[in-house]
């Protein structure tokens, strides 16, 4: 155990020594790789240099929080500044090579010293390595989180068409999550508007099996409960084909093939008629 | 507690002030079907705006209120149903047996009543 510290402290020396030697080595090897253009060559240098001490405090101390919060605001910007993740990476990875050759070059007398610093070096920079592959995933699934969010919000709107007709056109698959904010949000229009009609527009809707159904069937009559009468229209044929197969039953909706043919019948339950002004 | 059944012109209007026990619910069809007959309605408007929570129970008493108005000639409809409301009835899986005709308020309610025996 004295042992293994003290090859630790050894290697922290070696690195903190010939810090600026390594560093430059490390960006040279980046340009003729052309990594990370984004970046102008003092923002490269700044970042590098910040990279290169928080990783060397984690060999120094064997804490990673502080590479834990540089790596999370690393993967931050990287996702702002459209970096890709692979050359966030390899840039790391570089780093390592960098550092690893250098162990080569000082220990290359002492066969048995070098495996030990290895041991050492190996066990510090692949935790290092998966902590920055972690906080790069995470931030990526926070993106796909805020987009789902937007989304849901996005595709549910209730239009007012007249006095008291809604258009919902439906777009996009329709999970549980979706259909329960549909029907709330419809409801809510319908209370608000004193609408009597409700044309459902299906057209986005790719597939309707048993559950999207019986989510249309619960909103219809949960409508019809505050007294609006609901048109489904712009079911494709392929999905017609697959209601009829899977027997599922909504004969007790009025549907019609497209949103115009909806308008026209929502006209005709209004009363309404639409005429050519006499000139 | 006792629920006035108000009379205008040919219609009978049932407004519920709260949530009712399975016993005054059974108790208000009694006395509904029974008006009904005395005056001869030919509708009648049955209001729950103020009712946060409908169960099961009543809700198959409204249902059957219905069915037994119709027998005596006479159409009624429900109003003021909540969104709350409607949507807990239809997890309830009232969707089929469900005959009640509904509206959103006492006004669209009329106009229903007014369109049928027109």
């Amino acid at each position: 155990m004295v042992e293994q510290r003290s090859i630790t402290r050894e290697l922290v020396l070696l690195f903190e020594e010939h810090e600026k030697e390594l560093i430059d080595l490390w960006m040279t090897k980046m340009k003729q790789l052309k990594l990370i253009k984004g970046l102008s060559d003092d923002e490269r240098e700044q970042e590098f240099r910040n990279i290169y001490r928080a990783s060397l405090s984690a060999f120094k101390t064997g804490d990673y929080s502080e590479v834990e919060n540089y790596t999370s605001k690393i993967a931050k910007r990287g996702a702002l500044q459209g970096i890709p993740v692979d050359e966030i990476l390899l840039s790391f990875l570089k780093l390592r090579d960098v550092r690893l050759r250098k162990l080569f070059i000082t220990y290359q007398g002492d066969l048995a010293k070098l495996l030990e610093a290895l041991d050492c070096f190996e066990k510090v920079s692949n935790r290092i390595f998966s902590i920055f592959v972690l906080a790069l995933i995470r931030e990526r699934e926070e993106t796909i989180h805020e987009q789902q969010r937007a989304l849901l919000e996005l595709s549910t709107p209730v239009l007012q068409l007249r006095d008291e007709a809604l258009v919902v056109p439906l777009i996009g698959v329709i999970d549980s999550e979706r259909a329960s904010r549909i029907v709330e949000e419809l409801l809510q229009r319908i209370v608000e508007t004193q609408a009597s009609v409700v044309v459902m527009d299906m057209t986005g809707v790719p597939i309707i099996d048993t559950a999207v159904a019986n989510h249309i069937l619960k909103t219809v009559q949960a409508s019809k409960l505050l007294g609006a009468e609901t048109i489904l229209t712009g079911i494709s044929p392929a999905n017609a084909q697959t209601i009829v197969t899977l027997g599922i039953d909504l004969s007790m909706i009025r549907t019609r093939s497209t949103l115009r043919e909806g308008i026209k019948l929502m006209h005709t339950m209004l009363g309404l008629e639409i005429r050519r002004r006499d000139e | 507690m006792i629920i006035p059944i108000l009379k205008i012109g040919d219609v009978l209007i049932v407004t519920l002030q709260s949530e009712l026990t399975d016993r005054e619910v059974e108790e208000l069809s009694h006395d509904i079907l029974d008006k009904i007959n005395k005056v001869g309605a030919e509708g009648v408007i049955i209001d729950i705006t103020a009712l946060k929570v409908v169960d099961s129970f009543m809700a198959r008493s409204l249902n059957s209120i219905a069915s037994a108005a119709t027998l005596l000639g006479s159409e009624v409809v429900v109003v003021g149903i909540q969104p709350a409301v409607a949507l807990t009835l239809v997890e309830l899986g009232l969707r089929v047996s469900w005959g009640v005709k509904t509206a959103l308020n006492l006004e669209k309610g009329l106009e229903i009543l007014k369109k049928e025996r027109a």
